[in-house]
């Protein structure tokens, strides 16, 4: 409670291109990607568990991670997701969309 | 695709997934309460602070499901599991609805597996819309039969364009393979017939080519999987074995692919063999038009067929110039009107079809009303339900349901009653279909077979019928109850402010509506049986058994048909026997020119008669009455002067209807030699109920040179005959006979009238089952119509009503609608019987007797049904009904 997450309002599917760029470098667990999410974005990025499971979940619905229980770090059994090549696929594309649409708003926010 | 597979999967395993993201989430704060220790945190504080920051656990659960299975599916199993419970709850409601859906539905599998297999399956053949057959039709008839030579011009003509090929109706007839004879049904077929027709062996090989043209060697012989199996027991080393028919060998090459019937749809054959080897058959089987005993069938691929069918009418053109030469006045006549018509047969040809295809549509046309009628029926027990529920949906609207969810819930409820129905139906359709099929199409000859089966179409059809039933009966209902205002609902005690509603008594009316248009046309087609089975057949029809027979060819003897009477005589029970050349309603006709002294033609008009040769008692045997000269007798026979018997119709066209007896007539058209008329024969049906009165000319079976076709056996009926028993004795009086068929003459006689009887029996049936469903319905709306006012009658009874009083205050109501009932019913049974006109014979479709009929069944009917709560309310207990409020 009161602790800074994602924005609810931040562009639908930001959360699902940031967790698989995160992935892109290896297989995470889900408190992994939170923690690797808040440490990359300088503690601006904090995602709750209710936006990243569910987000996590319609990943593996569209097939772009596959998820596997493994050992952790302090012994403990946690699900690891990885990267499929469609996900790898996906990431370019969505970068690339994600580019574009940053620029756009940036144009408009310096000309407008 | 492979996103809703694992849909599935993850829908299939939801427990053990929920369960996986559960322990994760608890894994996640595991992690960050470690890694809070190792920043330094305590134990418990560490603990604490971790669940803190979880957040909320389940609404991510709930999330990841929705991610899934996204909110509709959750909500429709929802509905489900809502409706299935409703269900569970009230058992009597749920019986009683799937069982009134189920007789609607399974009625109309059962029906609909009649009408596919008639009229909708295709032939089990390579590429049966390629298929087509040949018709000459002129403007009352419509003939399938051609000669050989028509086949012949058809098929060079259309050489290049479309494959001709050419097939005789199967027959019963004796063969051996080792041994004794045994009778199969047989089909002459054209050599190029397998292949043209795209057919495959189910071992060995189909003949072909070979098989165009008369051989050296032996000819040829195909099985069918079903002789096949049932006399070999799937034996493959009959192939290359052979079989003796008609004192000829024959080399088996190969058995048909399983389920392969040929092309005529309710034949059965067993044995297909070229007709080129027909070696046998005399000459005007060969050349000529006088013997049409083929069906004419061609393959041409759509680019071609255009092109093969103005070949094909060209030649049938120059056919018709050819035959008008030959031809009599009459016959004439109709070449001249003759066109050829060239039909698809991709579904196979059938006599079957053109007899029974528009009963089997009235059949579907009759289930069809009935469902309406059981979906009225649900709608209205549904509606009452709706309205014991009124509370419950009102407090479901009340805690923020919308009413597309509810009535969406209830839909759900209408379709699982409907698809529990339809399953049931199905059963009851596959118990009972073929019973009710045998029943109805019990007496068709035993070459015909028609074996309607509840396949994968009948069981789409099935299921798309239950769902419309459950739309039908289900959205009406749901619309009404959800309408309820919050408010008033949930104030009353019992939801009794809206006044009576009109939905489910005009339900019930429909429903009224409906059974009399049944009704009628069912009295309208059992009139039409009746009348035909009234008409005088001019024979007496009753203890006659009818044996089709056929010479075996046993080498090295010949049949002695008088031997063969003598000994059928002898039998006990056997009044007399007798023969004929061509049987009784059935065993084909014989049409013949003829010469008749002291008569001169009109100019072009060429006599003849139908004809038919026949032993002696056979006048005596078919209660035949002769009403001048004599009968035949056993000295008529070939070395006796030629003589012959007519009948009134032949004495009135030819003689002016004076006495015949004395008189000469001669056959063919320059007669070799006359015969004297020796007696007259009262008029008779010969080969159907329907038939125009038709002149007959007989001539004694020991003057005839030709085989005889039908025994006739008059048997007392005081001693029971087994018709088995003297098949056997049959076989020892005479082996070199072999016995087809055996059939009683009245059987014969009711199986001209089969089509009749079918459709009279099924809306017979089906009509007073809508009636009985109507007429529940009646009594549901007029019962809760009494509940409502049961305070009401209270106090009526208190001030002093009479009995007699309150239970027409009720039937006032009742009447009502069984009024509205009667007049739309009867609209719709004018129209109804306008369109049923062809379907009847000698009753016009606006019979009286039959709309009467039906008037005062259901107002009879529908009284009793009103009746009974009215007589409830009149027993009123006036202090109970006042304390109850």
């Amino acid at each position: 409670m009161g602790k800074p997450t994602v924005p609810p309002d931040l562009l639908p599917g930001t959360l699902e291109l940031l967790i698989l760029k995160l992935l892109a470098r290896g297989a995470l667990h889900g408190y992994g990607i939170a923690q690797r999410l808040k440490q990359v974005s300088d503690d601006v990025l904090q995602v709750g568990e209710s936006s990243l499971y569910p987000a996590l979940q319609r990943l593996l619905l569209n097939g772009y991670v596959s998820a596997e229980w493994g050992a952790s770090e302090n012994n403990r059994r946690a699900r690891y997701y990885t990267l499929t090549p469609d996900g790898r696929k996906q990431l370019a594309s969505e970068r690339d969309e994600f580019n574009k649409l940053i620029g756009a708003i940036q144009k408009v926010l310096q000309t407008a | 695709v492979r996103k809703l597979l694992r849909r599935l999967a993850y829908w299939w395993r939801r427990r053990r997934n929920d369960r996986e993201l559960e322990l994760e989430l608890e894994v996640h704060r595991l992690l960050h309460r470690d890694a809070l220790e190792q920043g330094g945190l305590a134990h418990a504080e560490a603990d604490h602070a971790s669940r803190r920051a979880l957040g909320n656990v389940l609404l991510a659960r709930e999330e990841s499901r929705e991610a899934w299975l996204g909110r509709r599916l959750d909500e429709i199993s929802q509905d489900l599991r809502y409706g299935l419970r409703f269900f569970l709850r009230n058992p009597g409601f749920s019986l009683v609805g799937v069982l009134i859906l189920a007789i609607g539905i399974g009625a109309n599998a059962g029906v609909f597996a009649v009408m596919d297999a008639l009229l909708i399956k295709r032939l089990p053949v390579e590429r049966p819309a390629e298929l087509f057959f040949l018709r000459q039709r002129t403007s009352n008839n419509s003939d399938d039969a051609f000669s050989y030579q028509a086949f012949g011009d058809f098929r060079s003509a259309a050489r290049g364009h479309a494959e001709i090929f050419a097939s005789a109706r199967t027959e019963a007839v004796p063969i051996f393979v080792d041994g004794g004879p045994e009778t199969v049904h047989r089909k002459w077929v054209s050599g190029n017939y397998f292949s043209a027709l795209g057919a495959h062996a189910a071992l060995g090989r189909l003949f072909a080519a070979e098989a165009e043209r008369p051989a050296p060697g032996e000819p040829v012989a195909v099985l069918s999987e079903a002789y096949w199996q049932r006399r070999f027991g799937g034996d493959a080393s009959v192939v290359g074995g052979s079989l003796v028919y008609m004192n000829r060998p024959y080399t088996i090459v190969g058995v048909a692919a399983r389920g392969f019937f040929g092309e005529t749809l309710g034949e059965a054959p067993e044995l297909w063999l070229p007709l080129t080897a027909r070696t046998d058959a005399p000459s005007y089987v060969w050349s000529g038009h006088s013997n049409t005993w083929l069906r004419v069938l061609g393959r041409a691929r759509d680019a071609e067929r255009a092109r093969a069918e103005r070949v094909l009418e060209a030649a049938f053109e120059r056919l018709r110039e050819q035959r008008l030469g030959q031809a009599s006045l009459t016959e004439r006549q109709a070449l001249r009107e003759s066109r050829l018509v060239i039909q698809g047969a991709s579904g196979g040809i059938s006599p079957l079809r053109d007899n029974l295809g528009a009963p089997v549509v009235v059949a579907m046309g009759i289930v069809a009303c009935v469902l309406l009628i059981a979906c009225a029926n649900i709608a209205t027990l549904l509606l009452e339900r709706g309205r014991a529920r009124e509370r419950e949906l009102a407090l479901r609207i009340g805690i923020g349901a919308s009413r597309a969810r509810l009535v969406r819930q209830l839909l759900t409820e209408a379709l699982i009653l409907a698809l529990v129905a339809g399953t049931v139906g199905l059963l009851l359709a596959q118990l009972f279909g073929s019973r009710l099929l045998a029943a109805a199409l019990s007496g068709l000859p035993n070459t015909v077979r028609l074996s309607p089966s509840l396949g994968v179409r009948a069981v789409v059809f099935t299921a798309s019928v239950s769902v419309l039933a459950s739309v039908l009966c289900g959205l009406l209902p749901a619309f009404r109850a959800t309408r309820a205002g919050l408010a008033p609902t949930l104030k009353t005690s019992a939801g009794l402010t809206r006044g009576a509603s009109w939905l489910g008594p005009g339900l019930v009316a429909a429903q009224l509506a409906v059974s009399l248009t049944l009704l009628t046309a069912a009295g309208l087609f059992v009139r039409t049986l009746q009348t035909l089975a009234a008409a005088p057949l001019g024979f007496d029809p009753d203890g006659v058994l009818l044996f089709q027979v056929t010479t075996t060819n046993v080498p090295g003897r010949e049949v002695s048909y008088r031997q063969l009477l003598e000994a059928a005589e002898r039998l006990p029970g056997v009044r007399a026997a007798s023969l004929s050349a061509f049987g009784s309603f059935g065993g084909g006709s014989w049409g013949n020119r003829i010469t008749v002294e002291g008569y001169t033609p009109a100019p072009e008009e060429l006599p003849r008669t139908y004809a038919n040769a026949v032993s002696p008692r056979f006048f005596e045997v078919m209660g035949l009455p002769v009403a001048a000269g004599r009968s035949f007798t056993a000295s008529d026979d070939k070395g006796a002067p030629g003589v012959a018997m007519v009948n009134q119709t032949f004495a009135a066209r030819f003689f002016g209807g004076e006495n015949p007896v004395g008189r000469h007539v001669g056959l063919g058209r320059t007669a070799e030699r006359m015969l004297e008329i020796v007696g007259l024969v009262k008029d008779a049906k010969y080969e159907d109920v329907r038939e125009e009165q038709r002149p007959m000319l007989y001539v004694p079976a020991l003057q005839y040179g030709g085989a005889q076709r039908e025994l006739q056996l008059s048997v007392t009926p005081d001693v029971p005959v087994s018709p088995t028993g003297l098949l056997k004795n049959l076989a020892q009086a005479e082996p070199s006979l072999a016995v087809v068929d055996v059939m009683s003459l009245r059987a014969r006689v009711d199986r001209s009238l089969l089509p009749e009887r079918m459709v009279a029996r099924v809306a017979g049936v089906f009509s007073l089952i809508a009636l009985t469903l109507a007429c529940v319905g009646l009594y549901g709306v007029v019962s809760y119509a009494v509940s409502l006012r049961t305070t009401e009658i209270g106090v009526r009874i208190a001030i002093g009503a009479t009995a007699g009083q309150v239970i027409w205050l009720v039937l006032r109501k009742g009447a009502l609608v069984v009024g509205a009932g009667l007049l739309a019913g009867l609209a719709a049974s004018w129209l109804v019987a306008k369109a049923i006109a062809g379907l009847l014979h000698g009753v016009p479709p606006t019979d009286p007797g039959a709309f009467a009929a039906a008037v005062v069944l259901l107002v009879g009917v529908a009284a009793a049904a009103a009746y009974v709560p009215a007589r409830r309310a009149a027993r009123v207990d006036p202090i109970a009904a006042l304390r109850s409020e």
